[in-house]
């Protein structure tokens, strides 16, 4: 049976090499102002480093150049065992599965924007949890950008409309990164079909991004510095990463301004 | 019922795929500025979960709330909660309240003085009574410096009814704030039912408020833009069940006058 029986498991498939060790280096992605009551994030997918930089290109990722991308291990079931990171400035680094990729989409006026994005690679059968983000690609300029999720596919398969989001920001540069809220009742997406704009900004590009977070790590800036985080037996979550998983990363931004180099490893064990 | 070794759990998350872990959000869109010191309720702020409405009585899996499908005859206990306060100019620090949010009483006029009606449902779950609490949502702002309010008629743990409790001096509070938990008749650990609320001080009070019957499941940090994850199975001594029907909920206490933050969370559950 494929899985961990129990901890004795896990260490058995340790010792038997039956592990993923990668270290990660990305570069910092430019400075990014604060949101007031929404939540800003960074997202590292441009950045260069280890892994190198991710396109901004429409696509359904499997094993996507950009992301972390581990070697298949099915039919076995892999888990992450073990997420470490550095940073300057304290905060949290979420390391999450890239599943889908809209790209360019343009908000800079009102109306209805079709984006019928492919149903997600992974995680279809069981999307509570997937999140559907925003990510800057062109630089926003200071205004208002009021928009909803007007038609996406729930976790359940059913056509559903998120409520209106007034995001209020100032200036955000590439790299900027906030999710889009869902309708009451809904804990997935499985795909977005319709934004609807209310409020028009005219200069800022996004990436729409469907992703699955699996863990985040605190960045801590007191000596030693470096956050650990052990998913089996200090928080026992076990996230699982299947096979195709293209491993992304977004910083929680804070009043400091993070913009920063991240480096770390994730461990990953399988059996 | 329950985890009968830390094995079981690890079989029963890789192997028997009976657990769920979600990383969940809520923008401050929806929710007022807090006060120092005193709770702020995320019942209706936007994110995933969605904004959350208010109907009387007792809950089961109401929109709104952080809800899972049921699993009996198995049972679902809480494993890992995490969360950080972000995006916010100033940031603060403060303690977040997980409860299960198990009956309510909409539209209670308290800006007067005099008994209140309020004949609320009775909970549904922790039928035991044990532990469970009386709170006060604001609908609308309460400007008065110290309304004082005192539960007058309610059903204790035991199904005693027409117990009385002690007097709460509530503060300002925006909407949303969420105030209490309203003292309970010594001897009185819990409650199953709430018949009357007397305010006796009430000048500039709300006029209206949901009186909530909840049970606090866990206390974790939410910091300035630094996570923390929770362990609940060997940290705090054991993880809290969760049961079918549950409506989750997010209090923040924060820690100084801010303008209210967003907040990323993550909770994780396995069942057996």
């Amino acid at each position: 049976m494929s899985g961990f029986s129990s901890y004795d498991a896990i260490l058995n498939a340790i010792a038997a090499e039956n592990l993923q060790h990668v270290e990660f280096t990305k570069q910092a992605p430019g400075g990014l102002a604060n949101g007031a009551g929404v939540l800003l994030c960074q997202s590292y997918w441009a950045a260069g480093g280890i892994p190198a930089a991710g396109a901004n290109s429409t696509a359904s990722h499997s094993s996507d150049t950009g992301g972390i991308v581990i070697a298949d291990v099915g039919p076995s079931v892999r888990h992450l065992l073990a997420f470490t990171a550095d940073g300057a400035t304290e905060c949290g680094l979420m390391i999450f599965d890239r599943l889908i990729t809209s790209a360019a989409v343009d908000f800079s006026s009102t109306g209805t924007k079709t984006l019928n994005t492919s149903t997600i690679p992974r995680y279809a059968s069981a999307c509570r949890g997937v999140q559907a983000w925003l990510e800057v690609t062109t630089t926003m300029a200071t205004g208002s950008l009021t928009l909803s999720m007007s038609s996406y596919t729930s976790e359940n398969g059913a056509s559903r409309a998120g409520p209106s989001l007034a995001t209020g920001f100032a200036t955000i540069a590439a790299s900027g990164m906030w999710p889009m809220p869902l309708q009451v009742g809904d804990f997935g997406v499985k795909s977005v079909e319709q934004f609807n704009v209310t409020v028009a900004n005219t200069s800022g590009r996004y990436n729409l991004v469907l992703l699955r977070p699996l863990a985040v790590v605190p960045l801590v800036v007191t000596a030693p510095r470096l956050g650990e985080c052990d998913f089996a037996l200090q928080f026992p979550t076990l996230p699982r990463i299947y096979d195709g998983a293209t491993l992304g990363f977004l910083l929680f931004a804070n009043s400091n301004t993070p913009n920063q180099q991240v480096c770390g490893s994730i461990v990953a064990a399988y059996a | 019922m329950g985890f009968t070794s830390y094995d079981q759990l690890i079989q029963t998350i890789s192997q028997n795929g009976n657990a769920e872990d979600l990383y969940l959000f809520k923008h401050g869109s929806g929710v007022s500025n807090p006060t120092a010191g005193y709770w702020v309720s995320y019942w209706a702020a936007v994110g995933q979960p969605g904004a959350g409405s208010n109907t009387d009585g007792a809950t089961s899996s109401q929109n709104g709330g952080i809800t899972f499908p049921a699993v009996s005859p198995l049972q679902r206990y809480l494993t890992c909660i995490g969360a950080i306060g972000a995006s916010n100019t100033t940031g603060a620090f403060g303690m977040l309240l997980l409860y299960d949010r198990l009956v309510v009483k909409t539209a209670i006029n308290l800006s007067s003085t005099g008994a209140k009606t309020i004949n609320s449902a009775t909970i549904t779950r922790y039928t035991s009574g044990i532990g469970t609490e009386v709170w006060v949502e604001i609908v609308t702002g309460n400007t008065n410096s110290a309304p004082v309010w005192h539960l007058s008629k309610y059903t204790n743990q035991d199904g005693t009814p027409n117990q009385v409790g002690g007097s709460y001096t509530a503060v300002v509070a925006n909407t949303s704030g969420i105030l209490g938990p309203l003292p309970l008749a010594i001897t009185d650990v819990g409650v199953k039912s709430v018949e009357e609320i007397t305010v006796d001080t009430a000048a500039s009070g709300p006029s209206s408020v949901n009186i909530v019957i909840m049970k606090p499941i866990a206390l974790f940090y939410a910091g300035k833009a630094i996570w923390h994850y929770v362990d609940q199975v060997l940290q705090p001594g054991g993880p809290p069940p969760i049961y079918d029907g549950a409506t989750l909920a997010l209090a923040w206490l924060f820690s100084s006058n801010t303008s209210v933050n967003a907040l990323a969370f993550h909770i994780s559950t396995a069942w057996v």
